[in-house]
């Protein structure tokens, strides 16, 4: 077959992602209880449908190791021990699973060697011989009847197209039983494309009829026409001594046949003894379920149809033209309706009133296409939390809620790296040994609890541990001893102002601190990374009890909210998420100290900085009414003067040119009157002057 | 872009300080007269600011102070001429923009000694073209444009 693969490679690869996770999920929870068998038969299917579709696309190191772990899974179906050995081993093959997909997606040529993890899959099943499918375990009869309780509890896939047998049929299948035959019942699925179904069906007879006696045939592909086999499904109940694989690939041989499904043909005992009436088939066990084409979750015919016509994949490239289309139509919409209070067009306004109806509809649209589950991102961490905790000998129980609260994808992409990092924190730092823990009188087992909460304009996430928590005293120690505070500075900070110091660049990456302090590995990395879309970082401890860090976050990058202000005839946007508060401010109000100007804020100093100054413009002169933005600054508050406010507005970030990586320039906007105006990136924007003159004190409450 | 005739060179001219310069068609996206430009802080002096190219943001640059002329404010016949270049799209101001020509390539001359009355850097002139009696200076917008910008 010369097919050219690689336009089917994203989908494959998408999928092999999407199994991977599932594998990763069930297999946390098969370690969790053994026993579980719902979540045994996913990993079954998982494995088996990415060792379909990597051999279908010719990645045959996937195929093969998928095909060890189908192999070591199997055993475990049938009553293997599910050892912690054995699971470390599978959650190292799903580990170079996806290793491999992402070499596929990468294009990365680099094999990975297979062979230890095979050959340790099947050391870990050494005990019995390795097979697949029931074939070669039919021989003990205590075995047989256990197998037809699984098998029964099992089966979903066939049973609703029973198959009617008569006497002679059964007659004839006692007959080979008898003599050590087995007998199976094959499903065949002609693909729907196909012209002639009738052609195919009989091709696939005709080529059992080489390896096994066919009992049955359901619809008799000698005598069916096309008609009758719309459905494209033919049956066949045949006994042979051949194995499944054998009479499967045979089958599979075949072209436009679109699945092969082989079960165990198990004639009720019960209705045995009524041998006139007609036997019904039941009974179909999902590991002998085989298919050429990975098939939708469950087997139902027409369900199977339907899901996939009812959601089409879209690439993120394609919804940002679209958002950026819409972006596009709203400020052109903007136009038009000036044009119609200009000229007082009536009907023209009245129409454009539906139209922004219409645009702001499609925008929400938008908008919702492009948010994602946070699930997306949280699901993988179970697994992170179980390696850690492993490695590190604690025990943990992570707690999610929240799963499927709806987020930007940007958004989401962003904080996937400074949630490990808080989750790695609290287990690494947080959370005690378990013997310290019942030292302690606390439970050993801890918890880390991952919460996202929708609220009106934002999503909040939050990371909480009931571990150690951070000692203010010990952290103001450090930052004296670092210099980054003098020591009567230190001692003039509550503890809520100390806990603080953790964000400070430098004071929490060094090793030695992290060991005093027992946590903050980088917390200053997390809080620039959050910050740096409009986020916020917020962070509680209590010596003992834990730490609860609250990262709260924009519900999309490409839109916000903003304050709008005028500084010297130019228009900036400031993000609300970094403004504090806004007053209005007469030039008299303003008192110099030193070198700094200031103003009494509810009784306390405030600094004051002309974002004039900050923006290389001329300070305005004049009648001397301005107004204030009060911002949140790396050490305090600090009040922005400006020359008014134009008030607050919904902002449509644009993409930024690479020749404007400005900073303190966080982005561009475009106006409803086309007018371009820069997002001011507050944080930066006051790191750059604060640096050039002194810092100035922190504010004291 | 002419495929069929390499002997000939499809120009754009336009003029900075009464002077003609040319840049090769291929390197142009388009020309458009000037709008609303947002200054940007902090930025490179030559750049004049951003606007807004039918929903683009554009980085706008000033030609004349790139290449150390004198500065003139913007009149009727000021033009952008637009670029897309790797770091997005890039609008050069132009004092005006006279012609779009074929120059055959026996008329470009390599004599960069000539340009050294202006205080371009000589990199990017790739040649002096005669047409009609005047003397066009061939220049590569798309680096006198990006160099020099951050990122």
């Amino acid at each position: 077959m010369l097919l050219d693969l690689t336009k089917y490679k994203d989908e494959f690869i998408s999928e092999a992602r999407e199994n991977l996770q599932t594998l990763n999920e069930s297999m946390l929870e098969l370690e969790a209880d053994p026993s579980k068998t719902e979540a045994l038969n996913t990993i079954f299917r998982s494995a088996h449908t990415l060792k379909g579709s990597s051999a279908l696309m010719g990645f045959e190191d996937m195929s093969k190791l998928t095909n060890s772990m189908e192999n070591a899974l199997d055993e475990l179906r049938h009553g293997g021990h599910a050892s912690p050995e054995l699971l470390d081993i599978l959650f190292k093959c799903i580990d170079t699973l996806e290793e491999m997909v992402n070499n596929i997606d990468q294009e990365n040529e680099s094999s990975i060697d297979i062979s230890p993890l095979i050959e340790a899959l099947t050391n870990a099943n050494k005990p019995k011989k390795v097979s697949r499918g029931k074939a070669g375990k039919k021989a003990g009869k205590n075995r047989e009847t256990s197998d037809n309780t699984s098998s029964t509890s099992l089966c979903t896939a066939l049973s609703e197209e029973s198959i009617q047998i008569d006497a002679t049929s059964s007659e004839q299948i006692s007959k080979a039983a008898a003599a050590g035959e087995k007998c199976f019942h094959i499903r065949v699925k002609i693909s729907e494309a196909c012209e002639m179904k009738s052609v195919r069906a009989y091709a696939a007879q005709q080529t059992l009829k080489q390896i096994v006696h066919i009992v049955k045939s359901n619809p008799d592909p000698e005598t069916v026409d096309d008609a009758a086999l719309s459905g494209g499904i033919i049956s066949f109940i045949v006994t042979t001594s051949k194995c499944v694989d054998e009479i499967r690939s045979a089958v599979e041989m075949l072209s436009e046949i679109s699945e092969v499904k082989i079960a165990d043909f198990n004639t009720q005992p019960v209705q045995q003894k009524t041998p006139n009436e007609k036997l019904s088939v039941e009974a179909v066990s999902k590991e002998m379920t085989a298919t050429v084409k990975s098939p939708a979750k469950e087997a139902d015919e027409k369900s199977s149809v339907s899901p996939s016509l009812q959601t089409v994949r879209v690439s993120f490239e394609r919804l940002d033209t679209l958002m950026n289309l819409v972006g596009e139509l709203i400020i052109n919409k903007v136009q038009l309706e000036r044009v119609a209070t200009q000229y007082r067009l009536e009907p023209l306004s009245r129409a454009l009133s539906n139209i922004s109806r219409l645009t702001t509809d499609l925008q929400d649209i938008v908008m919702q296409m492009r948010t994602v589950p946070v699930q997306h991102i949280f699901q993988r961490f179970p697994r992170l939390i179980r390696d850690i905790s492993i490695k590190e000998e604690k025990k943990v129980n992570l707690e999610i809620n929240g799963m499927d609260i709806e987020i930007d994808r940007a958004v989401l992409e962003e904080i996937n790296e400074p949630l490990v990092h808080l989750l790695r924190n609290s287990m690494d730092h947080g959370i005690e040994p378990p013997a310290e823990r019942e030292n302690k009188g606390k439970n050993p087992v801890g918890t880390v609890k991952l919460t996202a909460l929708r609220r009106r304009d934002h999503i909040v996430i939050e990371i909480e541990d009931d571990g150690a928590g951070i000692d203010p005293e010990k952290l103001r120690h450090t930052a004296v001893e670092k210099g980054f505070i003098s020591q009567p500075e230190a001692d003039q900070m509550d503890d809520d102002q100390s806990i603080k110091l953790i964000f400070l660049a430098g004071l929490s990456t060094a090793k030695k601190v992290t060991d005093i302090s027992g946590r903050g590995v980088g917390m200053d990395v997390v809080k620039t990374k959050i910050e740096s879309f409009g986020g916020t970082v917020t962070l509680e401890s209590k010596v003992g009890v834990g730490t609860k860090v609250s990262l709260k976050l924009p519900l999309t990058l490409s839109v916000t909210t903003a304050l709008l202000v005028r500084v010297s005839n130019q228009i900036y946007a400031i993000p609300v998420s970094s403004v504090q508060e806004v007053l209005p401010l007469r030039k008299e109000q303003i008192r110099s100290i030193g070198n700094s100007d200031a103003i009494l804020l509810r009784g306390n100093v405030c600094l004051l900085l002309w974002l004039h100054d900050l923006l290389g413009l001329p300070r305005t002169t004049g009648d001397g009414l301005l107004s204030a933005v009060v911002v949140e600054g790396a050490s305090g508050t600090v009040g922005l003067i400006v020359d008014s406010l134009l008030g607050q507005q919904e902002i449509v970030i644009k993409s930024q040119s690479e020749s404007l990586k400005i900073r303190g320039i966080g982005g561009v906007t475009i106006m409803g009157d086309g007018q371009v105006v820069l997002i001011l990136d507050i944080a930066p924007l006051l790191q750059t002057t604060l640096h050039q003159s002194e810092a100035p004190p922190l504010q004291t409450k | 872009m002419n495929m069929a005739d390499q002997s000939q060179l499809q120009i754009i001219v336009f003029e900075l300080d009464k002077k003609l310069y040319g840049v090769d068609i291929g390197q142009v996206k388009e020309i458009t007269e000037i709008k609303d430009v947002a200054p940007v802080p902090n930025a490179a002096p030559f750049v004049e600011g951003v606007t807004n190219l039918r929903g683009q943001v554009t980085t706008v640059i000033d030609l004349r102070r790139r290449l150390g002329l004198p500065s003139k404010a913007h009149d009727k016949e000021s033009r952008m001429i637009i670029l897309e270049t790797k770091k997005g799209l890039v609008g050069t101001i132009v004092d005006s923009v006279s012609d779009v020509s074929m120059l055959p390539r026996k008329d470009i001359e390599n004599t960069p000694e000539l340009v050294s009355s202006t205080d371009a850097d000589q990199s990017f002139v790739q040649g002096v073209g005669k047409k009609d009696g005047d003397l066009i200076l061939l220049v590569d917008l798309q680096s006198l444009a990006t160099s020099g910008l951050r990122a």
